[in-house]
């Protein structure tokens, strides 16, 4: 019963199966390359993650937009009266005309201004939102991916190691409900392959003793489906 | 009079920007927080499903896999938990056909009555009950 593996839960960040096996552990398959947390890979799950990402930010483009509108409008509004005051009253006096056209330059270089620093805010909230939006769902969406690969594994007979959450990441709770059903199952699964295989070993010696060949065929066939079995679950 | 006339439509202004920022703070603060609780919901519903059957699975309850309900998010995660609750459930089926294939091989040889088949149907037992 030494080779049924026993139910280890690897704790070193990395994905389930992409540990290299050692040497001489079976297997000998190439190890998969260790998951790398990349630029591109901010977006695992892109129809979740989009959906909260957009309406957000076009709900704070629209409103910063319309609010500094509002402000701009008002700024105008006080720029037009003081140039209006100012021409009311200089009427008539030439010599201060020079005067005038350097404050109505002076208020519309300061309006445009204005302008500037409010798209420059607007645009850099809209940035600012978009990038926090998307680390954040990618903390939501990186503990599912996980998960749905090893269901992907579970779904093909695979109950090997479950590896832990990268830190930080949410769904830590669920992650761990996950992580001691799987291992409920694969210790249920090995404790299965231990009973069957003492069965199968104590039939076997009474079935050559006794020369009864259809039960050792029957045997035969039960020890390839435990030979399988354990694979899985290493 | 002009003068008095351009301070009171700027004081017009000011005060319209005012209650426009204090409603439009406070229909986003309503409005984002209603759709947060929403969305939220969508999200953390197939989650909480999906703990219930992890649930079953440890206790050794295989039994079926209900749909989400319509609107819910996570539609492609759960379709993945889905297919491994199915192959768990096939894994069973294949010990139990294993199981049963040894039993009745052991009785036709006229051992059916070795302690180890006593082990092996308690174990048949269980496991169709799990699937039950």
């Amino acid at each position: 019963m030494s080779d049924v593996p026993s139910a280890t839960v690897v704790q070193d960040g990395k994905l389930g199966g992409d540990v290299p096996k050692r040497d001489g552990a079976g297997g000998g398959g190439k190890p998969r390359q260790p998951y790398k947390r990349k630029l591109s890979n901010y977006l695992l799950d892109k129809r979740l993650q989009l959906r909260y990402i957009l309406l957000v930010t076009v709900l704070s483009g629209v409103i910063s937009g319309s609010l500094g509108y509002l402000i701009y409008q008002q700024r105008h509004a006080a720029s037009e009266s003081i140039e209006r005051d100012l021409a009311a009253l200089t009427q008539g006096d030439k010599s201060l005309k020079g005067f005038q056209e350097q404050v109505a330059a002076s208020m519309a270089a300061e309006d445009r201004a204005l302008v500037y620093k409010m798209v420059g805010v607007g645009i850099g909230l809209v940035v600012i939102l978009s990038l926090y939006l998307v680390i954040m769902t990618h903390k939501v969406a990186g503990p599912l991916y996980k998960i749905s690969m090893y269901f992907d594994r579970m779904a093909d007979g695979r109950l090997g190691n479950v590896t832990a959450l990268r830190r930080g990441d949410m769904l830590q709770d669920f992650f761990g409900n996950f992580r001691e059903m799987h291992e409920a199952v694969r210790t249920r699964m090995q404790s299965d392959v231990i009973t069957m295989e003492s069965a199968a070993v104590a039939l076997r010696a009474k079935a050559t003793a006794e020369g009864k060949p259809e039960l050792v065929d029957a045997l035969d066939t039960l020890d390839k489906h435990l030979t399988q079995r354990k694979k899985q679950l290493l | 009079m002009r003068q008095a006339g351009s301070i009171s439509a700027l004081a017009e202004g000011r005060k319209r920007i005012f209650w426009v920022l204090l409603g439009t703070g406070l229909m986003l603060m309503l409005g984002l927080g209603l759709y947060g609780i929403k969305m939220t919901h969508k999200v953390a519903g197939p989650l909480f499903k999906v703990s219930l059957y992890f649930a079953k699975m440890r206790d050794g309850r295989l039994d079926k896999v209900y749909s989400l309900r319509k609107g819910d998010q996570l539609v492609d995660f759960y379709e993945h938990f889905k297919h491994a609750h199915r192959g768990i459930v096939q894994m069973e089926k294949d010990d139990i056909e294993r199981i049963k294939a040894t039993i009745a091989a052991a009785e036709a040889a006229g051992v059916g009555d070795h302690a180890s088949i006593g082990e092996l149907r308690t174990l048949l037992q269980r496991k169709e009950k799990s699937l039950e």
